[in-house]
């Protein structure tokens, strides 16, 4: 997971609010009616999805075949701020948890960029 | 508590079982562009075994194939060359050496394998080292420590004792009790096994690439910045998990960048969880 939209619709009078948020998963993990947020590009560089696409699963069926093993889906982001905010903290104690200790400079380049991963996946 | 000399240790290899005759094959298959599915499909089919966890594997939810794989050569026309060797070779590793004691749980030491090998695989797509090969020395890396353990059960379950008690690196814990590490063992049970020279180089140096850089193998570099990355991105590790150093010198070396790669931590973690369900570990 990398990153979370808002979008807006109208239903009747009312105006709602749903947060997306962007999650990787292998294929046998996604399920009919994800949004792909990204194209699927297989291993010779050819576009085989364009982001948008809804999956079904003659589609997934498909990405396996190809030998596609990760996509990037949008689902829904039902989590409360609470809950984001417990996640956010258990993710940062983890990342100081395995870094713990004195390292070397390339080390703490990579503390920098997992940290920042892991912030945010957890926004 | 008798420990064996380095140099005697491939002496208790016999402990060991044998790599099977397949694995031998596809590695030496991964570098045959002329190797074609019909020829790998019939080696295959003469271990039972082996196709029946290629199919377990096809078959797991990991791919959400909507019809069932029913052959060796189906599984390499529906998931490629590339795929089915992998799997293949992680299987028949994996449940040939599926020690499990008290003291030593080969099982956790596969799901860290398969996570190094996954970020092996990932980082060879960025580099013009061949992600298959990089994958399989990725599985084999931390093979020493299979046969340490098989040599000297109690000294090794000592090592692991210090390194959680004393929360140091399995290294010095290996050291310590040994006098030597599980890479050098891996090293020279590689030599033994007549793996590929850079894959066996590979397992020596994943600890300490840069003692080896003059040997100018730049698999070494992956599997050591693999290993590493694995640790960080915690893909299958343990609770007392803990990053070792990075060598500079091998990032650089790879032309890796961690602002480029931070993109794809996300797909690295996907495609470790599709491999350890495919392989059910």
């Amino acid at each position: 997971m990398f990153s979370s939209d808002v979008r807006l619709w109208q239903t009747g009078t009312r105006r709602n609010i749903m947060k997306f948020r962007t999650i990787s998963l292998a294929p046998g993990r996604a399920a009919a009616g994800m949004i792909l947020a990204g194209a699927v590009i297989d291993r010779e560089g050819h576009s085989l999805l364009a982001a948008g696409t809804v999956l079904d699963a003659s589609i997934i069926d498909r990405l396996s075949r190809r030998g596609i093993e990760s996509i990037a889906v949008n689902v829904p982001d039902t989590r409360s701020p609470e809950t984001i905010a417990e996640a956010l903290r258990l993710a940062e104690a983890r990342v100081a948890l395995i870094f713990r200790g004195d390292g070397n400079a390339a080390r703490a380049q990579l503390h920098s960029a997992v940290l920042h991963y892991r912030q945010e996946a957890n926004k | 508590m008798t420990i064996p000399a380095l140099d005697d240790l491939l002496s208790h290899a016999d402990a060991l079982p044998s790599l099977p005759e397949i694995v031998r094959h596809l590695m030496r298959s991964l570098n045959d562009e002329l190797a074609d599915v019909d020829t790998l499909a019939h080696q295959i089919n003469a271990d039972p075994a082996i196709v029946a966890r290629l199919l377990a594997a096809a078959n797991s939810s990991a791919f959400g194939l909507s019809s069932r794989i029913e052959s060796a050569r189906q599984a390499f026309l529906v998931l490629g060359v590339n795929r089915v060797t992998g799997i293949i070779l992680a299987t028949a590793l994996i449940r040939r050496f599926d020690t499990q004691t008290q003291d030593f749980d080969a099982r956790l030491l596969w799901r860290h394998t398969l996570g190094v090998a996954t970020c092996a695989r990932v980082l060879a797509e960025q580099t013009d080292i061949d992600p298959e090969i990089a994958f399989t020395a990725g599985l084999l890396h931390d093979i020493g420590q299979l046969l340490m353990f098989a040599a000297a059960p109690e000294a090794y379950a000592q090592s692991l004792a210090l390194r959680k008690n004393e929360d140091i690196s399995i290294l010095l814990a290996e050291n310590t009790v040994f006098g030597y590490d599980h890479a050098a063992a891996g090293g020279m049970l590689a030599n033994a096994w007549k793996l590929p020279r850079e894959i066996s180089e590979a397992i020596s140096a994943h600890h300490n690439p840069d003692d080896y850089c003059s040997s100018g193998n730049p698999l070494s570099d992956l599997i050591h910045v693999a290993e590493v990355l694995s640790h960080a991105l915690d893909l299958g590790e343990q609770t007392n998990n803990r990053v070792p150093d990075l060598s500079e010198r091998a990032v650089a070396s790879l032309g890796l960048s961690w602002q480029s790669l931070t993109g794809r931590f996300a797909e690295i973690e996907a495609r470790y969880d599709g491999i350890r369900i495919a392989l059910g570990v």
